[in-house]
């Protein structure tokens, strides 16, 4: 399948990077190679991207940021607060009704598209 | 090891941010992780160490766009915190574009020098002359127009931990004023303007002018109305000369004198109990009845009223005048000017050491001070003007 139009994911850039940070703390390169691989290569975040959309998650209070020294470079590392945590689960299900709306407004287009084998 | 490209690019970065120079640092280091990172799994992948530089450096795009993103997020979360409007201010605000917009085919006025010189000619001694000062320079219109919005209230606000140069450029755009932060100037001083600001006026709704007091004088900053642009500079820098017409003042002076020498008639009207920004005690009384303070007159600190002083009354002006019982300080003046360098920032006179000045040129006084101190100048002309206006019908009963 082609990657995602991005005008399309642009209102949910945020929740990706949220729904990535839920399993554990992640530097911004991490994140964006989780994000390829769980969106089987479809979601490709720009760097220049990424990390003004971090630095908004985390002047939003909604992410946490730690430096980790230990490895010779330093490194940022971000992770979910417990407001970040609410607003992913918020976000989840009001995307959920979207999609589902979506999905129902599309039907009658959708059923007449024949599904890949 | 860094990669030369990298640190290129980084120090490219940071020299299009705005922000704090810690910031740029983690900045920098964030981006060089994910930069180095990035190089060493597209070289694992078989890139040649040129190519994957390049890709690694173009998947973050334009340096300058970039930085303009940081910037710009760091901008709104200040504004955010600056921007706690009060429907009061709104209402304040609205009424202000109100009457500005109604008054407006009135406000248009010749350039200082003509009105000098018709204040010159015109011999006949009848209302009082308008008070306003004017700019030297002849940008007049300008000027005028932002000495106007400088008046315009902005309601209450809260800046936490603001710098200077968002604080400055909030209060522009709420009075709807071009403002210039003399960057060069400002550094040369060896002043950061990224100095943060914390204010909070939660109950008061302040002009412009004093806001802009308020966070530039701590950081010795001031500032100067120039070609109809705020510009903020270096205190030092900020001097600006205005040409007061004080015709009224001087000649209702005059009248008093010539009065109180033939008949001892009382004391001239005098300053109010409480100069424009809450001077020391120091009451100064032109009166020639002043002798020593009453012990009842304790006006409030700033007070507004003005006293009057009807025949006989006597009585010291100023709020040092009954303080604690203490012997008051009283200073004696006939000069506009040695009332100005005495009650207003008196050490930023030449007189005192300073780089102001102050010269009465027949009805004109012309000063070169900081808008502060201008701001100050015009509260205590106003002061006086009220106070001559009040004393002036009984003057003028003794005459007839």
């Amino acid at each position: 399948m082609a990657k995602f139009n991005p005008e399309l994911m642009r209102g949910s850039l945020d929740l990706m990077v949220l729904s990535i940070l839920a399993s554990g703390p992640k530097y911004g390169y991490l994140l964006q190679q989780e994000l390829h691989s769980a969106s089987r290569g479809l979601v490709d975040i720009q760097a220049g991207t990424l990390y003004p959309l971090l630095h908004r998650l985390e002047s939003d209070k909604l992410i946490r940021c730690k430096w980790d020294n230990s490895t010779g470079r330093r490194r940022k590392w971000y992770e979910l607060n417990e407001a970040g945590r609410k607003r992913l689960t918020v976000q989840a299900r009001e995307w959920h009704e979207y999609a589902e709306c979506i999905r129902n407004l599309l039907a009658p287009v959708t059923d007449a598209i024949p599904r890949p084998a | 090891m860094p990669e030369t490209e990298f640190e290129l690019y980084l120090s490219l970065l940071s020299r299009f941010l705005r922000l704090k120079p810690a910031q740029h640092g983690e900045i920098a280091d964030e981006l060089r992780d994910h930069l180095e990172a990035r190089l060493e799994e597209l070289t694992s992948q078989g890139l040649s160490r040129d190519a994957a530089i390049r890709q690694a450096l173009d998947e973050f795009g334009d340096a300058a766009e970039l930085a303009n993103h940081f910037t710009h997020l760091a901008h709104v979360r200040n504004r955010r915190l600056i921007m706690r409007f009060t429907f009061g201010t709104i209402t304040a605000l609205a009424a202000s574009l109100l009457i500005a917009t109604a008054f407006w085919p009135e406000t248009p006025q010749a350039p200082v020098p003509q009105r000098a010189l018709a204040q010159f000619g015109g011999g006949g001694g009848g209302g009082a002359p308008v008070s306003v000062p004017t700019s030297l320079a002849a940008e007049g219109d300008d000027n005028q127009a932002i000495e106007a919005k400088l008046n315009k209230k902005i309601g209450t606000f809260e800046y936490v931990e603001v710098t200077i140069v968002d604080v400055c450029t909030s209060i522009s755009e709420q009075i709807e004023a071009d403002l210039i932060f003399d960057r060069a100037a400002v550094s040369a001083s060896g002043i950061s303007e990224d100095s943060p600001v914390t204010l909070k006026i939660n109950h008061t709704s302040l002009s412009a002018r004093v806001v802009l007091d308020l966070v530039l004088e701590p950081l010795k900053l001031s500032y100067t109305i120039r070609d109809g642009l705020i510009v903020v500079t270096p205190a030092e820098n900020a001097n600006q000369i205005l040409v007061y017409n004080v015709r009224d003042l001087v000649q209702s002076q005059a009248e008093h004198g010539g009065a109180a020498g033939g008949m001892g008639t009382g004391p001239q009207p005098m300053m109010p109990g409480g100069s424009p920004a809450g001077m020391p005690g120091m009451a100064a009384p032109n009166g020639r009845a002043a002798g020593q303070p009453r012990s009842g007159f304790m006006g409030p600190m700033g007070g507004a009223a003005a006293p009057q002083n009807e025949g006989g009354m006597g009585g010291a002006g100023g709020m040092g005048g009954g303080f604690g019982g203490g012997p008051a300080v009283i200073r004696e003046t006939d000069s506009l000017a040695d009332l100005i360098a005495m009650t207003i920032d008196p050490a930023s006179w030449d007189s005192a050491g300073g780089n102001g000045s102050v010269v009465q040129y027949r009805e004109l006084l012309v000063v070169k001070n900081s808008q502060t101190v201008h701001g100050k100048i015009k509260v205590l002309l106003d002061m006086l003007r009220t106070s001559s206006a009040g004393g002036a019908p009984a003057a003028g009963a003794r005459r007839g």
